[in-house]
């Protein structure tokens, strides 16, 4: 898994209404080959130490992407996420109380 | 429409002990008993009378006596009164039967035909009033086999490399069965929260969220995760000691649950997450799961959520393939089976399903913890069974089969005062437990009740001890799926095979 910051254009955001201001930094994680449980463990610790927004690329079927998230972040997947994205599975058929917003954007 | 249905009670008032004070008529909730103001007389509706006992135990003056109404039908074999009644019933209503608490037909007793063993001469027995005598027992998965390490400087002394699956433990072997806020009330919770609390041990939410007052409770409290997924969301999760999700329940395998609008109160919706008013609609089926491969979805997906953090239980109703089914479960994860019986019961179900569907917990617990022995996997979840646990020998019999824990729910409202009357479903429990009118709900009082359900624990564990002393050990452990302290009477040779016992006598 490699991570550097990325640059200030970003493709495809949905807009949150927790979302973070535009200018806080970005970070950018490579998710080729990462196993979901290795994956999820990197972002619950980045979330934990106050990143606002990620961008995760090549991603490839990885299950349950931020599911334990509980701050407010943006998150945009690049590739296919795999089952149970984020915590929506807690709130059936609604979003409204979700504290995460995804962005999903196929390249 | 006149009905055919004749009381099912009596209801005798001892006019001499009578003093007219009209108890009888507020302690009743299904308007047996009224005060006649012309003839300023308390009188009864006998049709009405459920024989729940509130008004008999409440007369300050003794002046009731309620007993089954000797009315016979004539001799039938086939043609029994239930059989008429219920059709008489059907006939005049045109609707399905519902029914509250658990089987109550006589399908076999298997625990009433196992009997335990005691030492005599050859191994001493133990007095475990003198001597220390082990109920704690830890829930989880186990490691297949545990790796040392050795501490660096400090010869012959090691320390665990093996990483361990999270394992809560339990001071007695007896858990407080799912019963949902709605069905029950919030002061049953909390009676049942506190005497967990006090004792070492878990009660169960049921499917309706946990009431905010209750999360301090969390450290002994398992949370459920059932078809309506009402009630579910992060700080839920976090709060409790495991989590369970609900596949089935003994008293309506295959059947979902349904929570009438007027019981979902202001309080009831905050908890469930659902509109005041609404129905609460159980599905059958959770509808992300069809197969084995999405159980494991749910089950990864909770722990996730929960960062590995807490056991995952998963609980079926007892059915003909159970033992395949806990296979393909403690593959897909579940650190935790829980098998819910015939005779488990429920605050609503179909008499039809409740009566007739599922076989007896004992022989599924003997043919899962058979099963997953002979695949080598019994170590990867812990077993929990339920579905008329009535008292510590058949505590003390479900872990000689082979579960690690079990489940009481019947047996603890019968402790706050459930005299098994099976009007759960109608709202109207006398005994102020399975309702949620707030009138009825203050007859529980969560400081009484906690203390007769922790004395109900404290009995049996002094019990289960002196049973264990007994056999001559002194740990729950040594008795845990020891099915050679067991032995079976009045079983035909299959069902001893099955039950993995031998004959009494042998």
């Amino acid at each position: 898994m490699t991570e550097e910051r990325a640059p200030n254009v970003i493709a495809t955001r949905i807009s949150s209404p927790l979302a973070s201001p535009p200018q806080s930094p970005t970070l950018r994680i490579d998710a080729a080959g990462v196993y979901y449980r290795e994956l999820n463990a990197r972002l619950r610790e980045l979330v934990s130490n106050g990143t606002k927004r990620i961008e995760l690329h090549n991603v490839y079927g990885q299950r349950y992407i931020g599911t334990d998230l509980d701050r407010p972040v943006d998150i945009e997947i690049f590739g296919v996420p795999g089952n149970d994205l984020g915590p929506s599975w807690m709130v059936p058929g609604s979003l409204s109380t979700a504290m995460l917003k995804m962005a999903v954007a196929i390249p | 429409m006149k009905t055919y249905l004749a009381p099912k009670f009596l209801v005798r008032r001892d006019s001499e002990r009578c003093i007219q004070c009209q108890v009888c008529v507020n302690q009743c909730t299904f308007d047996t008993h009224y005060y006649d103001t012309e003839d300023g007389e308390v009188r009864s509706r006998e049709e009405n009378c459920v024989g729940c006992h509130r008004c008999v135990l409440f007369c300050p003056t003794r002046a009731l006596t309620i007993s089954r109404n000797p009315l016979d039908y004539r001799e039938n074999y086939n043609w029994r009164p239930e059989v008429i009644e219920d059709i008489l019933k059907q006939a005049e209503t045109g609707g399905v039967l519902l029914t509250g608490m658990g089987d109550d037909k006589g399908q076999r007793i298997y625990w009433d035909h196992l009997v335990l063993n005691a030492s005599q001469v050859t191994n001493p027995s133990i007095d475990p009033l003198r001597e220390p005598m082990e109920l704690i027992t830890y829930l989880g998965r186990k490691p297949d086999q545990v790796a040392l390490n050795q501490v660096q400087g400090e010869p012959g002394s090691f320390n665990l490399k093996t990483e361990l699956a999270p394992q809560v433990k339990l001071e007695v072997p007896v858990m407080f069965a799912a019963m949902s806020y709605g069905a029950v009330s919030l002061n049953v919770h909390e009676s049942l929260a506190r005497a967990a609390t006090e004792m070492g041990t878990l009660w169960n939410t049921g499917e309706g969220g946990l009431h905010p007052k209750l999360y301090r409770y969390g450290n002994n409290t398992i949370v459920q995760v059932a078809s309506g997924r009402f009630g579910v969301h992060p700080e839920y999760l976090d709060v409790a000691k495991i989590i369970e999700i609900k596949i089935g329940q003994g008293a309506k395998p295959g059947i979902g649950g349904h929570l009438p609008g007027e019981k979902v109160s202001a309080e009831v919706s905050l908890t469930r997450m659902i509109p005041q008013g609404t129905d609460a609609l159980s599905p059958a089926p959770q509808h992300d799961i069809y197969s084995i491969e999405d159980l494991a979805q749910l089950i990864y997906a909770l722990k996730e959520a929960t960062n590995y953090t807490k056991p995952i239980s998963v609980k079926i109703a007892a059915v003909h393939n159970s033992a395949a089914i806990a296979s393909g479960m403690v593959r897909a994860g579940a650190d935790i089976i829980v098998l819910d019986g015939l005779r488990g019961a429920t605050g609503a179900a179909p008499k039809i399903i409740r009566d007739n569907v599922g076989i007896p917990v004992e022989m599924a617990l003997a043919s899962v913890d058979s099963r997953l022995r002979q695949e080598g996997i019994r170590n990867q979840a812990s077993i929990v069974v339920s579905g008329g646990i009535r008292n510590s020998g058949d505590v003390a019999k479900a872990i000689a089969l082979g579960a690690d824990a079990v489940y009481i729910g019947t047996a603890a409202l019968v402790a706050l005062g459930c005299t098994v009357c099976q009007q759960c479903h109608t709202g109207k429990c006398a005994w102020g437990i399975c309702t949620t009118d707030l009138r009825l709900t203050k007859r529980v009082n969560p400081e009484i009740g906690a203390r007769r359900l922790a004395n109900l624990l404290r009995g049996w564990s002094i019990e289960i001890k002196d049973i264990l002393g007994g056999l001559g050990v002194n740990a729950v452990e040594s008795l845990r799926g020891n099915r050679l302290h067991l032995r079976g009477i009045g079983l035909t040779d299959t069902e001893l095979e099955i039950l993995g016992v031998k004959m009494v006598g042998s």
